[in-house]
């Protein structure tokens, strides 16, 4: 189709405003770019393949109408605000259904849980970067944060299966992001301004 | 809950793993609070970057189709605002068509002006020939026409009995009242005046001009004159003459 590739030349911030506009097209090269990326974190947290397909499809479905309801102003920030509210619908709809259903959610505890900090080869330069920022934490720090957010379990979960004081668990994340921020973000970039949730 | 404590809550909220009660506050706390604005807005940033660091699974092929139909997906041809290189092409190309084309019209509107203007010189230059020959002819009478009644301007008819043509040479006349031309009439001695047939009319009267007419009696006592008539010409003079050959030649009101 003609419009495709003209899609392909725009950047997030322009895909996010035709995306509250309604022009379906910007949605589904979205999809293509941050589709995997989705149903990976999907299939992370949710043990099921069917169920995690349903959390993708609903999180594309939901940024779809949440984007003609905000308006095309907060999606026509630069960075990847877009992507980023696309992530955090995932996340939110796949540690809901674990929550909700805990046969849903990966046998193993923490050890499930962890980032995939040693498969580099397929990785793209920016995954990368990010796993081995993730690296360079201590372990209890990643740890921390990977039972959070993949094992989708809350602080006080997490101080139970690690034996760790709340405030402990606490203070590992906290630290483990603002550690995550100064290597990974730019000083100067602007966060977006697209945070509803 | 101080603002530090909500502060220590921050990560926790990024990351979805705080208990129902402490997400509830935050969030609160959060609307009224500009400092945890700014700092969850970074972290999420943060939490953005951790799904590059999980293990990547292949797409189920039925997910896109779905989706598509979910979002009632139409393709469309031209709903992009921001132009990519090949919408640039297309908008580029429309473009040079449209100036094409209205070049073309240019060139159309210049080639008729072209056209005119070299038909207008023709004629003028069939009219200095036919003069050029009445001028030649050895028996041409020369008539000279004077202004009448205070007008101002002169003329000279240059007559050929033989030809059946004649030439006049007219200028220095002021011009028409707006409505009215020049037309120029033979007077038979004894008769009533007569227009050249087709008239002879025209309205410059600023730079010189060189009137040729014909089908007219030229007789060798044949005057001449030149009145004023509403445009388009009389069949019989209207107004007494502007420019009369000697002896004046009387007219007729109508």
């Amino acid at each position: 189709m003609r419009g495709a590739r003209a899609y392909r030349n725009l950047g997030d911030g322009q895909l996010g405003a035709l995306v509250a506009e309604r022009d379906s097209g910007a949605l589904d090269e979205l999809y293509v770019r941050y589709g995997q990326l989705a149903y990976s974190l999907a299939t992370r947290i949710v043990a099921d393949a069917d169920r995690a397909t349903q959390v993708v499809e609903d999180a594309f479905v939901t940024l779809w109408r949440e984007a003609g309801r905000l308006g095309s102003r907060p999606l026509r920030d630069a960075g990847h605000g877009v992507s980023a509210r696309l992530l955090r619908l995932v996340h939110t709809g796949a540690v809901e259904a674990i929550r909700r259903d805990e046969r849903l959610r990966r046998p193993g505890g923490a050890e499930a849980s962890g980032f995939d900090l040693h498969n580099t080869t397929a990785a793209n330069d920016h995954a990368r970067r990010v796993r081995r920022a993730l690296g360079q934490l201590p372990e209890s720090h990643r740890e921390a944060l990977a039972l959070a957010y993949l094992g989708g379990y809350t602080q006080h979960e997490v101080a139970v299966l690690t034996g760790a004081p709340l405030e402990t668990v606490t203070t590992r994340m906290a630290t483990g992001l603002r550690r995550l921020k100064d290597m990974l973000l730019d000083p100067h970039e602007q966060p977006s301004e697209w945070t509803t949730r | 809950m101080s603002h530090v404590e909500f502060e220590q809550l921050t990560a926790g909220y990024v990351l979805g793993a705080l208990e129902p009660d402490d997400e509830h506050a935050f969030a609160d706390h959060l609307a009224g609070c500009q400092v945890c604005k700014t700092g969850v807005r970074e972290l999420e940033q943060v939490v953005g970057e951790l799904p590059h660091a999980v293990p990547q699974t292949r797409l189920p092929r039925s997910l896109r189709t779905t989706l598509r139909r979910r979002i009632a997906y139409r393709r469309r041809r031209r709903n992009v605002l921001v132009a990519g290189p090949r919408v640039k092409r297309a908008v580029v190309a429309r473009v040079a068509l449209g100036l094409g084309v209205l070049s073309l019209f240019a060139l159309s509107f210049w080639n008729m002006s072209l056209r005119n203007q070299v038909a207008f010189q023709e004629r003028q230059l069939g009219v200095l020939e036919s003069a050029a020959r009445v001028l030649n002819d050895p028996q041409a009478r020369v008539v000279e026409l004077t202004a009448q009644s205070g007008r101002s301007g002169r003329g000279v008819v240059y007559a050929s009995a033989q030809r059946q043509e004649g030439v006049l040479v007219v200028e220095g006349l002021s011009g028409p009242v707006p409505g009215r031309i020049y037309q120029v009439w033979s007077v038979p001695p004894g008769s009533k005046p007569e227009q050249a047939q087709p008239g002879r009319t025209w309205i410059s009267s600023d730079r010189p001009a060189v009137i040729r007419f014909d089908g007219l009696r030229l007789e060798d006592t044949t005057g001449f004159m030149v009145t004023t008539e509403p445009r388009g010409g009389s069949s019989a003079p209207t107004l007494p003459p502007v420019l009369a050959s000697a002896p004046e030649v009387p007219v007729e009101s109508p």
